[in-house]
């Protein structure tokens, strides 16, 4: 026998008629009464339009108000990137300074030192990290005796010194 | 379409209870018959195809008539309600005794019990099926729709309609346990053998 036989046989089925007939009647019954609204129906559907006719007359005010993303644009857009690297540049710095105020160098750093003529600092626990000013600060160094008879070099050519 | 149920559509889009009566009665049997042979429980079915007029009432102002079958946009809604249905509940359903009632029109009744029998294992076949391929088969072979009533019951096109229920019968057969021919295509009327 053929399954497309077989099928239209299932044509035959059917819903019970009672059934059929009793929800039919109660579809009907609920087409010509709609359901009633309810006080929370009434709240809900004016807390939505509410909303919405709230943010619509934000939305109106802030365009006739003269809005506009494009000044918070043009003020990230006026930026200046060199000044910007400069500055990050110069907090670079600092902190290299920071280090080497507390940095133990070691035997070798310190004959590098002193053949530059820079003298290891005395060891100042309680020293308080060197202001921040401008990026080429000035390096002091002190002898164990207290003599302060070194001469002043900045920063920037003691690295340069270093790096040969 | 016959202008009749033009006629019926409009006057329910518009809100008329009666109209949507009559649309109910015109298309109750062939929804009831989609979801039950997805589901296989009557009284499941029942429900969920008063859940399906329900919301076509609740739904029936947003109707737009383009000249497709009332029964289209049924079938649509039928879809969704059983993969709801089947969403809400993960447990498998099972199959239900095939209703000796449905066939006692049958003058034979040694007839009726042979086919009922092969009905019984037509429908576990078709309950193993992917929901596109039970759709297919459903709407073309039980509910006779034409190839453009199927496809846009399905939301598809008439091409893609045409290929679903090639694979759709082709894996029915592979599920039925008696042997069957399909008319109308060479490479599938060698009987199965019995599994």
């Amino acid at each position: 026998m053929e399954i497309e036989h077989l099928l239209r046989h299932l044509k035959k089925i059917e819903s019970r008629a009672e059934y059929r007939a009793h929800l039919r009647a109660h579809l009907l019954t609920r087409a010509r009464h709609p359901r009633r609204l309810t006080w929370r129906d009434v709240v809900i559907g004016a807390f939505q339009s509410g909303s919405a006719i709230a943010l619509t007359v934000v939305l109106i005010v802030l365009m006739v108000g003269g809005f506009s993303i494009a000044k918070y644009v043009q003020k990230v857009a006026g930026l200046d990137p060199q000044g910007l690297r400069a500055e990050a540049h110069a907090i670079d710095m600092q902190l290299e300074l920071t280090g080497l105020d507390y940095q133990d160098f070691g035997t070798a750093g310190t004959h590098a030192l002193a053949g530059m003529g820079v003298h290891r600092a005395a060891p100042r626990p309680s020293k308080p990290a060197p202001a921040a000013g401008t990026g080429a600060a000035t390096v002091t160094t002190t002898t164990d005796s207290g003599e302060a008879s070194a001469p002043a070099m900045s920063v920037d050519e003691a690295l340069e010194l270093l790096s040969h | 379409m016959p202008e009749e149920e033009d006629n019926l559509i409009l006057r329910a889009v518009e809100g008329d209870p009666a109209a949507f009566g009559d649309l109910y009665d015109r298309y109750h049997p062939q929804i009831y018959r989609f979801i039950y042979l997805k589901i296989g429980r009557r009284e499941e079915s029942e429900d969920l195809t008063h859940q399906v007029f329900l919301s076509a009432w609740e739904h029936v102002r947003e109707y737009t008539h383009r000249g497709h079958p009332f029964g289209s946009w049924l079938y649509r809604i039928a879809r969704n309600s059983v993969i709801d249905h089947y969403r809400s509940r993960r447990d498998v359903l099972p199959l239900e005794e095939m209703d000796g009632e449905m066939f006692r029109s049958e003058e034979n009744i040694e007839e009726a019990a042979a086919l009922s029998m092969l009905l019984a294992d037509v429908r576990e076949a078709l309950r193993k099926l992917k929901p596109d391929h039970q759709d297919i088969i459903i709407l073309r072979f039980v509910e006779e729709l034409s190839v453009r009533e199927a496809a846009h019951a399905l939301g598809r096109s008439e091409g893609a309609v045409k290929l679903l229920q090639h694979r759709a019968m082709r894996e029915l057969q592979k599920h039925l346990r008696q042997p069957v021919t399909i008319l109308g295509d060479p490479e599938l009327t060698t009987e199965q053998p019995w599994k």
